[in-house]
């Protein structure tokens, strides 16, 4: 037996950062498209987050430039103000991609915490939430939505993607309350008890990781529906946000006509290209992930 | 010597004192074990047998203190573990580890043999930092005939055979030093081949580390092989109809059910097989487990049974004179003092 066999931390017990990211880029180039949806969205959250640095935010137009169409000054022309519509473009991303971090974060966790201590806890405590849950799911999400806003007034975006995840965990929470349900009855499980390896161990190490992929992909899923219900909602004019947000943008096309110039084209169709290449780069992306967490495709 | 069960040589590490245990089912409340005393001595090789639904995986369930029984104690070292509380009960947890039947389920598919195995060893401090544990468990994988052990560190579940996955099941059983294993069909899912190594393996395990072995199987001839030092159970459903030392039971056994299993074992060798004399049973229908018959539950199948004594009384399992200590739980054999075996003839 040699040195040189005994596993350090890095390649048997927990994959270091690099090991990892290495491995995942593996597993994902078995799918091309999820390949490809990774890089978009790498692409969108540079554009998103880092781009804005180095573009600086221009806040007036020139009326002697609206609705242009594309030229070297103005890659994607520009808007019923004359301002660059490509500058908007990388200044509207954040709020959007934003909203639908924080929305899918929250609904994320309080749909796995929620489904995971119901199906432990079960009894009166498992029916009321499965009650409420099934109320949630019953009623049409966008009309709530309207509701809610019209009501709450949401004025900035962290208030906003409270009131999507208001709506937003149900649907994971029975799904991960059923898979706690089956995993909580394996022989594995059972086990662990056995070895008297604490719940804290039995919740965090033998069951959860089985439902990885369920939760990373809800989390992909939770962001494209975040997605279209603020922009969804913002195009309606019931969240009165101020500043770049390519929702904003189309609001500001529909209210101001601009779907009446031929020469718009640029300034309307720019940020409705920027959110369904966002939206089909999260769905090629998820696509992809039961490959990466499944532990059969893992080399080792 | 224990309290209820009087066909176990020395102290008893577990015991079942009159245990039942019952599951309400659509349809009415089936009693899967019903009154079973059983007592497993300190490094002892015990076998329970039966055919499918007699009980023998409940009671093994109860033995591991995974299964609360409906009624009666569960003793380790003479007290009642269902009384103890928070560090005496996970004592006994720990004293008494369960090998599962399928090792395609027992292991968790996304952690590999050396996160399985290296849990309980942080967990109940048998080892300090990863240096330690990886030889711990270098070492584990040694006793259970995985080697080289390095190869298998690294390895997923999936990666590995049937009966290599139940040596690491049985591994994992071994990182809290058990005092009894109970191994629930452990050998039944895995090819033929390798099951006779498998079987070698907890023998060794028994005489080599002290660790009682109780296999539940319904085969009674891996029972024959397994338990030859020591004692075989038969269970049928939800009793124990006998129990004694392996030799005595399978060459004269006392119970008629008993006397039928043994005949009915096919030998290697088909002129043999053809030649046995089998036990003519009055029917090969097992009564279902929602209307059990009255009295002896084996009555109606019985060609001993006598009406009016076996369809009306339960019968006790008493001990049968004998030069083993053995109990058989027969009117008919208790009353003629001679094993069923011999009535039969």
């Amino acid at each position: 037996m040699t040195a040189a066999a005994i596993p350090r931390r890095g390649d048997r017990t927990l994959p270091g950062p690099i090991e990892g990211g290495l491995e995942f880029l593996r597993l994902l180039s078995r799918r091309p498209s999820g390949l490809v949806g990774f890089a978009g969205i790498v692409f969108f959250l540079v554009l998103a987050f880092v781009a804005p640095i180095f573009v600086p935010n221009q806040e007036s137009g020139d009326v002697n430039a609206i609705y242009q169409t594309p030229s070297a000054q103005h890659f994607l022309g520009t808007d019923n103000t004359g301002r660059d519509v490509l500058n908007q473009i990388v200044q509207g991303g954040k709020e959007i991609i934003g909203v639908a971090l924080i929305t899918a974060f929250l609904t994320t966790l309080v749909a796995t915490v929620l489904g995971s201590v119901s199906a432990l806890v079960g009894g009166r405590f498992d029916a009321a939430l499965v009650g409420l849950a099934d109320i949630l799911l019953t009623v049409p999400p966008l009309i709530v939505l309207i509701v809610i806003s019209a009501l709450a007034r949401p004025t900035n975006f962290l208030a906003l993607a409270l009131v999507l995840s208001l709506l937003g965990w149900a649907g994971l929470m029975r799904q991960v309350r059923a898979q706690v349900l089956t995993l909580k009855e394996r022989d594995y499980v059972e086990a662990a008890k056995s070895l008297d390896l604490g719940l804290t161990h039995i919740v965090f190490r033998e069951i959860l990781p089985n439902m990885r992929s369920y939760i990373v992909i809800h989390f992909v899923l939770a962001m494209t529906g975040a997605i279209y219900a603020q922009v969804a909602l913002i195009i309606l004019g019931l969240v009165p946000f101020s500043g770049k947000n390519w929702a904003l943008m189309l609001y500001f096309a529909q209210t101001q006509g601009a779907f009446y110039f031929r020469d718009a084209f640029w300034f309307v169709f720019s940020p409705i290209f920027a959110i369904i290449l966002l939206q089909l780069s999260l769905v090629l992306f998820v696509n992809a992930m039961e490959d990466i967490f499944n532990p059969r495709l893992r080399s080792s | 010597m224990s309290v209820a069960d009087s066909t176990v040589a020395g102290r008893a590490v577990i015991e079942l004192d009159h245990v039942s245990r019952a599951f309400k089912v659509p349809g009415g409340t089936i009693t899967a074990v019903d009154g079973v005393s059983l007592a497993i001595g300190a490094g002892e090789a015990l076998c329970i047998v039966g055919e499918s639904g007699c009980g023998k995986t409940t009671t093994g369930r109860m033995l591991a203190g995974i299964l609360h029984p409906t009624s009666g104690r569960l003793l380790y070292e003479g007290e009642d573990v269902w009384r103890k509380k928070g560090n005496e009960l996970s004592t006994f947890r720990r004293a008494v580890q369960l090998v599962h039947q399928d090792p395609y389920a027992s292991l968790n598919p996304t952690r590999t043999i050396f996160q399985t195995l290296s849990a309980p060893l942080y967990r109940h401090k048998k080892a300090k930092g990863n240096r330690d544990a990886t030889n711990r468990v270098r070492h584990l994988l040694d006793v259970v005939g995985l080697t080289p052990p390095d190869d298998f560190l690294g390895k997923y579940p999936h990666q590995l055979s049937g009966g290599q996955r139940q040596r690491v099941a049985i591994a994992r059983a071994l990182t809290v030093d058990p005092r009894v294993i109970v191994a629930d069909e452990a050998v039944s899912m895995v090819d033929v081949s390798i099951r006779i190594s498998l079987l070698n393996l907890l023998l060794g395990l028994r005489s080599e580390m002290g660790v009682s072995i109780v296999l539940i199987t319904h085969d009674l001839a891996v029972a024959r092989y397994f338990a030859r030092e020591g004692r075989i159970g038969v269970m049928y459903l939800g009793r124990m109809v006998e129990l004694g030392h392996s030799e005595a039971l399978v060459s004269d056994p006392a119970h008629p059910y008993s006397a039928a299993l043994i005949a009915a074992i096919p030998e290697a060798d088909p002129r043999i097989t053809r030649s046995k004399e089998r036990v003519a049973l009055k029917t090969a229908e097992v009564p279902s487990l929602l209307a059990l018959p009255p009295g002896c539950t084996f009555h109606p199948r019985c060609p001993l049974a006598e009406p009016g004594l076996c369809d009306v009384q339960i019968p006790e399992l008493l001990p049968l004179p004998a030069d083993t200590p053995r109990e058989v739980a027969c009117h008919v054999a208790i009353r003629e003092r001679r094993p069923a075996a011999e009535l039969l003839a």
